[in-house]
């Protein structure tokens, strides 16, 4: 550089333009390379048929929602009474009551059974009266954040939580109804189960849910004997869930190793005793007034099959889940009748 | 005193030696808001509030997964869909059809009564046909099930159910009333009316539907409900 006019120029000789277009053509062969090269070489980004950039969510996984029940408080408990809270009250009280399970600013997800579009006298579906009062009492007592209520109706869900009466009982005690679309949907593993170690599931109202509670009517079911606690996270199943009917007695019990909830609370406000699982007559009804409520939910459907049901016996689905380790069958010395 | 500006020898690009602090200052600004972002995702995270996605009731994109006949709500359309003298009879009770009616085969009964369709298919079950009727304020429900024949139907009733109740028979027409409707078979039909609360009114209603049901095809499995069909 002999003076400033010279400063900002500057030759560029053979040996650097070669250089510089080497280094040009590499660079564009790398960066080529993943999209151009055929799909069975290594590194290959090549996507003809779609299939590599479709989404693959990884599958998820259900926390425990179980929490330790009072030292002195039995495993389930049976709440007498003419009105849903009272029974819900006694039943409660008795585990150690609610505010115990459910923390202020905890979000809680309720699952009733909303599976038929079918008027609540039938039986077929939760009692209305019962999910309003416990929707109640767990936003007033237990000052939880928010009351998710959620089911995945094969009819339409919407019409399912009309005609239930559930839908408009939900929105009257301050609850939020949480219908399934196809983008709610997730894929979970359930590693110990047998049908379902890997299933799409109803996923979004579980979503930061710090609680989970079921509340199951007490029914007759053609299948599988009864429907009742267990029973009642079927309705979280998504995909073709209609199959598992050739083997009802297995994928119950792996329903129970899918959740465990917080608490399993089986109604007979309203007990369908024949032609379940829907229904049809309203003589085929029993009010029992009753509802039991507990820790463990193969105790609560043992207790509901022989008491609320009026059978004999155990139902096999029961016997399975308590062999893959979801609860006792033997309610007795565990048990608190109020009421 | 040193120069702020140098050009560089091989461009036109000019770099600093110094950094004027109120350029520093907000640099760390912006550091400092996308690091509260970044904490702010991370609890949020776990927080996912699904209202933000949740459809109303109004706006759900339910599938309606029975064959669906007629989209027009009014008498005259079910009749056009050939369900015959039954939709005729029923209409004049003074009930109009505000929903299409649905029909279900062995295939997708499931879909209407999951874990209650073995009940049906043991009995050769062929159709479902669903009905919804409305006065503005109650509704009913009717639910015709294509049994194939006279001695499917019969055999879906169960003795329990109706033990020491009056039963009617009227015609082919067999019934009996429950608090809020009626059940019955009428051919190779089984059919179930039922309304949606106790009202005295729809109740009546119900009840009085089950003589409707008399119009049902009596014919063999390949006539009239097949042409509703097509």
């Amino acid at each position: 550089m002999s003076n400033d006019g010279n400063r900002f120029e500057r030759t560029l000789d053979r040996r650097t333009l070669i250089r510089r277009l080497a280094a040009a053509a590499g660079l564009t062969t790398v960066a080529g390379y993943p999209a151009l090269a055929p799909e069975g070489w290594p590194l290959s980004r090549r996507d003809s048929t779609g299939l590599r950039s479709k989404s693959r969510p990884k599958p998820v996984r259900l926390k425990d929602f179980t929490v330790e029940k009072p030292i002195f408080a039995p495993d389930l408990a049976v709440g007498h009474g003419p009105t849903p809270e009272e029974r819900l009250r006694a039943a409660l009280d008795a585990l150690g009551g609610l505010e115990h399970y459910v923390r202020p600013g905890e979000i809680v997800l309720l699952k009733p059974n909303v599976a038929f579009d079918r008027s609540p006298i039938l039986g077929a579906t939760s009692d209305p009266d019962t999910v309003e009062a416990l929707i109640r009492m767990l936003l007033v007592d237990c000052r939880a954040a928010e009351v998710r209520v959620a089911d995945n109706p094969i009819e339409s869900p919407a019409d399912c939580f009309s005609r239930s009466g559930i839908g408009p009982a939900v929105g009257r005690a301050g609850g939020r109804v949480i219908l399934p679309d196809d983008s709610a949907f997730r894929v979970l593993e359930t590693p110990a189960a047998t049908l379902i170690q890997r299933w799409p599931v109803f996923f979004r109202p579980l979503e930061g849910v710090d609680r989970v509670i079921g509340l199951a009517p007490a029914k007759d079911h053609n299948l599988c004997g009864a429907s009742l606690g267990l029973k009642n996270w079927y309705g979280l199943l998504g995909g073709p869930r209609n199959r598992f009917h050739q083997a009802i007695d297995e994928i119950i019990s792996d329903l129970g190793l899918m959740l465990r909830p917080t608490l399993t609370i089986v109604d007979g406000s309203r007990v369908l005793m024949r032609n379940g699982p829907t229904g049809g007559n309203p003589s085929d009804v029993r009010r029992a007034d009753t509802l039991v409520a507990g820790t463990d939910p193969v105790a609560v459907d043992a207790w509901a099959f022989e008491h609320l049901l009026e059978r004999r016996g155990v139902p096999p689905y029961l016997v399975a889940a308590e062999t893959k380790g979801c609860g006792r069958i033997d309610f007795l010395g565990r048990i608190e009748v109020v009421g | 005193m040193p120069r702020e500006r140098v050009p560089k020898p091989v461009g036109r690009r000019v770099i600093r030696r110094r950094i004027p602090p109120s350029e520093t200052a907000a640099a760390f600004c912006v550091l400092i808001c996308l690091v509260l972002i970044a904490v702010w995702v991370a609890r949020r995270k776990d927080r996912f509030d699904p209202a933000d996605r949740t459809p109303t009731v109004e706006t759900v994109p339910y599938e309606r997964v029975g064959r669906v006949l007629e989209t027009e709500a009014s008498p005259d359309s079910i009749i056009d869909a050939d369900l015959g003298q039954f939709a005729a009879a029923v209409a004049a009770r003074g009930w109009s059809f505000n929903e299409p009616i649905e029909t279900y085969d062995p295939r997708t009964l499931y879909r209407k009564i999951d874990g209650a369709a073995e009940r049906f298919l043991r009995h050769g079950f062929r159709r479902l046909h669903c009905l919804r009727l409305t006065d503005g304020t109650h509704g009913i429900s009717i639910d015709v099930y294509d049994q194939g024949t006279p001695e499917n139907a019969a055999s879906l009733f169960d003795p329990d159910t109706w033990k020491g109740r009056p039963v009617i028979v009227s015609g082919p027409l067999t019934y009996f009333t429950t608090s809020i409707g009626a059940i019955g078979t009428c051919g190779r039909c089984y059919f179930e009316i039922t309304a949606d609360d106790d009202d005295p009114v729809s109740v009546a209603a119900a009840r009085d539907l089950a003589e409707a049901m008399a119009r049902l095809p009596n014919e063999s499995p390949d006539t009239v409900w097949e042409d509703a069909d097509e």
